[in-house]
């Protein structure tokens, strides 16, 4: 039989085939409130002054209160002002810093700890976080049991650091899914009728049960190392008797348009527009509520994407954020690299952007839009070029998390880590500590706890 | 030598990923087929012409470890396993409706006769009783769940769903538990799985299992007659294309930007022919039983025009590759081919930094300390690329300790190839320097003029063989090395150094008590 008789790839078959389940959960579990969170990652830092006389490009002129006119006018030269139209939803946040040392890369140091907030370990490009990631911490409190966060990136997979944004628990990594159509195939759901989707359920109830048996049987062996422990019953929790049914569709046209990506969406000419559609999903996942958080890498560790700055293909985003065409510490320079590095910044608030559009324009549970219920950031594992610093990292928040935030406005958080922006951000999505007080101890226990009081209504 | 083998294995693992030993460690019981192996398996499985295809939207792997098969990679997330369960449903709706992939299924009327020829293929070992009574029933309440199918048509369906989802198809489960003073011998199927997983990246052929089946790779001789016959399948040459593509980084060859300023007919397409060229010869050393020495110094080479043009080759040449003999004064081995000096270069000058760097990592494996992080950009004076390069790393800088005498010596010799591996005696207008003395770990010294007698050098370098050999290791074993494998690992080591081929030196480890056994806890550094 060949291939074509056999399978149409997921393309063909799994769309035409109702077997994707629903995400959708019931309401059971409901916390009091729905929040929703999300972190986007820019790599290479951004073009802000602190380094060899550059101007200020990125930030506002002034702390305080954010309007539209403020970014848009006041600050038109600033890559922030892109993102004027949600002034009254954003919290820009300078004034944090990572706490620990790269051990050898800068890049790698970042990207583990921008949503760990832990220690690291090994050196070099074999560095790994030594505890989970926000979203996971999340995930694990604000999503049903058996329900995931979204993992995603746009960029090729077998590129350096193509993963490090999210992990489960120390040195535990998460894949990250690049391919847009395969995250729409996971949040589609099944159409049919009641009877068709009790058949479905009913048989995945009975390959569950005896998988479990099997698992249970392997897990009750006397003689498994830690590691094979830890493997099997991570799979074994992972067995699922979900609901089935209708969960989330878009258009035929936007399906259409994601599905044409789906051989191409590692190529250089398609990072931003995979960046937008993985977006588009998450924003839809979001207002059919299959999930609830989720992380977003755009290129790999030291992103060697070649962007179009002014229609024109430029050098690695990497060589220009060293401002020389190397990707180490000498070479030729690059003339006006610290003006292409902010061109691409503002390709990055664009993408925010349209985030926020897709946001604003969904209905949220609490009456407002989905935007008003979320709290969404783009972050950075590095604050600029040349020097890689861990000082003034680039936090750019928005939405209100369900009324939780004060939001519209730019604040300094002191040269503070940045632990206390994560704790901040899992407060807002609802989490508390145990006697109720705001959750503060989120990462590296060794960090001053708390969270950004400045931040909070 | 043994002593200095052995020696330079501890340095290697010591200074390697020595703070992993906090975090989970690696088993080698329970080994998840990786999703190439998924795509192949299935294929098998069903008696298919092609892979379904459907692994592409699996959750992707990690990168944990060196290669892809590392078992820190494969674990099942929620994710995954929602990959798992869609891929077995269209897969098990596929095969009874598909009359010709059924009636290979379908040989029989008794359920637990086809659960026992199933499933003993796909669990890749006999079913126990009570395995089989256990999906006989639930082959038997399938008829209830699919109305209006034919009785045993649901069951089959039902059965596959049920075991395309099982650990035992989706781990290469290690059950064997009996220990002897060697270790835990694997079960003759346990070591046709590790046999056909790492020639074929599939599961056994009918001949394999019934080798399994009557005990045949019980000893070192049997294993080592079976594998040879599996070395010769077409599907070795694509897993030791994998294992070199990954040792040798060769994925970074396929997406390359150079300056059309100075390489005018420079196009973005020649990257990919660059790592055409490096799969096909390491095809041509594995074909003509090569070993570690071909690798390095083989003037054999298999171009196309575009890749002619670069290598100075007159003739005529298409879009095909042919095999030819390159300038031997010029050229020795994979490090001076073009997707190598290409890969290792910027836009339009060599970049003898990474060259060095990468010969260091993946050549010798020695560690070298990470950088600290990017100072402001230097100011580099001198008329060549290594006197500029020199000027901001070399004695009497920052970068003296790593780069003078580390990295640069070994990325200077070949000074005499250009951003796209051209080879050159001039660099602007002056004569290149590719003049050098390294230090081995050890103290030792070599001092050589150019890149073919720095290659040549190094084929002769025991350094080299044990890297290599590690690195062959962690491939065929799947996981990171411990230091019980040490011995092992000297073992092909010096084999290597004394000219054995790539295959012999594979079907010693096939042979070997680690390959037919599982190694006891991993042990604590």
């Amino acid at each position: 039989m060949n291939r074509r008789g056999f399978l149409q790839g997921v393309a063909g078959a799994a769309l035409a085939l109702p077997f994707l389940e629903s995400m959708r959960k019931s309401s059971a579990a409901e916390p009091q409130k729905r929040v929703y969170s999300f972190f986007i990652r820019q790599g290479n830092g951004v073009q802000q002054a602190g380094y060899n006389n550059e101007p200020e490009r990125f930030w506002p002129r002034s702390l305080g209160t954010l309007t539209k006119d403020i970014l848009a006018n006041t600050n038109s030269d600033r890559a922030l002002s892109i993102l004027a139209d949600h002034a009254a939803s954003l919290t820009l946040v300078r004034g944090t810093r990572f706490a620990f040392p790269g051990n050898g890369c800068g890049h790698s140091g970042g990207l583990n700890q921008c949503l760990t907030a832990s220690n690291l370990t090994g050196e070099g490009k074999d560095t790994l976080a030594a505890g989970m990631s926000v979203d996971h911490f999340i995930a694990q409190r604000v999503n049903t049991p058996g329900i995931e966060q979204l993992t995603l990136m746009s960029g090729p997979q077998s590129a350096y650091l193509a993963h490090g944004l999210s992990y489960s628990g120390p040195g535990q990594i998460r894949g990250a899914r690049n391919n847009p159509f395969a995250v729409y195939s996971t949040l589609m759901g099944v159409s049919g009728s009641p009877e068709v989707l009790q058949q479905i359920a009913t048989r995945r109830k009975s390959v569950n049960d005896l998988v479990r048996g099997e698992m249970q049987e392997l897990l009750a062996s006397p003689d498994l190392t830690k590691a094979d422990r830890v493997r099997l019953d991570q799979h074994f929790q992972a067995i699922r008797d979900l609901e089935v049914g209708m969960a989330c569709t878009l258009s035929a046209d936007r399906v259409a348009d994601i599905q044409s990506m789906n051989t191409v969406f590692e190529a250089n000419e398609n990072r931003i527009k995979v960046a937008d559609q993985m977006l588009e999903l998450v924003a839809l996942a979001f207002a059919c509520d299959a999930t609830r958080t989720g992380t977003l890498q755009i290129g790999h560790g030291n992103d060697g994407t070649r962007y179009y700055v002014d229609g024109v293909l430029q050098n690695t985003f990497h060589r220009i954020s060293h401002r020389i065409d190397s990707d180490g510490s000498e070479g030729t320079p690059i003339p006006n690299a610290d003006v292409l590095h902010h061109g691409i910044d503002k390709i990055f608030a664009g993408i925010f952007k349209r985030f926020l559009d897709r946001l604003a324009a969904y209905p949220g549970p609490s009456g407002g839009s989905l935007l008003d219920d979320s709290i969404v950031m783009w972050t950075n594992d590095l604050s600029n070029g040349p020097p890689h610093s861990y000082s003034n990292v680039p936090q750019v928040l928005a939405g209100g998390a369900g009324g939780f935030l004060k939001t519209g406005q730019y604040i300094d958080a002191g040269n503070i880590t940045h632990n206390r922006l994560l704790n901040t951000i899992i407060s807002a999505v609802g989490i508390r500590n145990t006697d109720g007080s705001y959750y503060d101890s989120f990462g590296d226990p060794t960090l001053t706890k708390g969270v950004i009081a400045a931040m909070i209504k | 030598m043994q002593r200095l083998l052995i020696t330079l294995l501890l340095a290697a693992t010591a200074c390697g990923n020595d703070t992993r030993a906090e975090l989970p460690s690696a088993a080698d019981r329970f080994p998840r087929l990786t999703h190439a192996q998924w795509e192949q398996t299935v294929k098998d499985l069903f008696r298919l012409s092609d892979p379904p295809g459907l692994s592409s939207t699996f959750t992707p792997d990690p990168q944990l470890g060196r290669f892809d098969n590392n078992i820190a990679r494969l674990s099942i997330t929620q994710g995954l396993w929602r990959d798992y369960q869609q891929a077995a449903e269209v897969i098990a709706q596929r095969v009874v409706t598909d009359e010709a992939t059924y009636a290979t299924l379908a040989t029989t009327t008794d359920p637990r006769e086809f659960i026992a020829t199933f499933g003993g293929r796909a669990f890749r070992r006999p079913l126990n009783t009570a395995e089989i009574e256990r999906y006989a029933t639930l082959f038997d309440g399938a008829k209830a769940i699919f109305p209006g199918v034919e009785p045993f048509k649901a069951g089959v369906r039902l059965t596959v769903q049920a075991m395309l989802q099982s650990p035992f198809f989706l781990y290469r489960s290690e059950l064997s538990a009996a220990k002897d003073k060697m270790g835990i011998p694997l079960s003759s199927y346990e070591v046709a799985s590790r046999l056909s997983y790492l020639m074929w990246n599939s599961m056994p052929d009918d001949a394999l299992f019934e080798a399994a089946r009557l005990g045949e790779l019980a000893d070192e001789e049997g294993v080592r007659r079976h594998a040879a016959r599996l070395f010769e399948d077409p599907r070795t040459r694509e897993q030791f294309r994998r294992f070199h593509f990954q040792a040798f980084s060769f994925s970074e060859y396929a997406d390359l930007d150079k300056s059309t300023v100075v390489f005018p007919t420079w196009r973005r397409e020649i990257g990919g022919m660059m790592q055409e060229e490096a799969l096909r010869f390491v095809d041509g050393v594995l074909a003509s039983d090569g070993g570690v020495t071909e690798l390095l110094t083989s003037t054999k080479a298999y171009v196309n025009a575009d890749l002619a043009k670069i290598y100075g080759l007159e003739g005529q040449f298409g879009a095909d590759y042919q095999e030819v003999q390159l300038d031997a004064t010029q050229r020795a081995g994979l490090l001076t081919r073009a997707g190598f000096l290409a890969r290792n270069a910027t836009l339009d000058e060599p970049d003898p930094i990474h060259r060095g760097v990468f010969i260091n990592l993946g050549i010798l494996c020695r560690p070298i300390t990470a950088p600290p992080n990017i100072p402001d950009v230097l100011e580099r004076t001198g008329n060549t690329n290594r006197e500029r390069v020199d000027s901001v790393t070399g004695v009497g800088t920052c970068g003296e300790n790593c780069h003078a005498t580390i990295i640069n010596p070994l990325g200077f010799a070949f000074e005499s190839f250009d951003a796209v591996g051209g080879y050159r005696t001039m660099d602007k207008g002056y004569p290149v320097d590719t003049t050098g003395t390294y230090h081995f770990a050890d103290g030792r010294a070599i001092t050589y003029n150019g890149a073919v007698d720095l290659s040549k050098q190094l084929a002769r370098s025991p350094e080299v063989h044990a890297c290599y050999s590690r690195q062959l290791l962690e491939f065929m074993l799947g996981r990171d090395l411990q230091l019980l494998d040490s011995g092992v690992v000297t073992n092909l080591a010096q084999q290597s150094l004394d000219k054995t081929s790539i295959k012999d030196l594979v079907l010693t480890v096939v042979a070997s008590n680690t390959f037919r056994s599982r190694m006891v806890e991993r042990s604590t550094p």
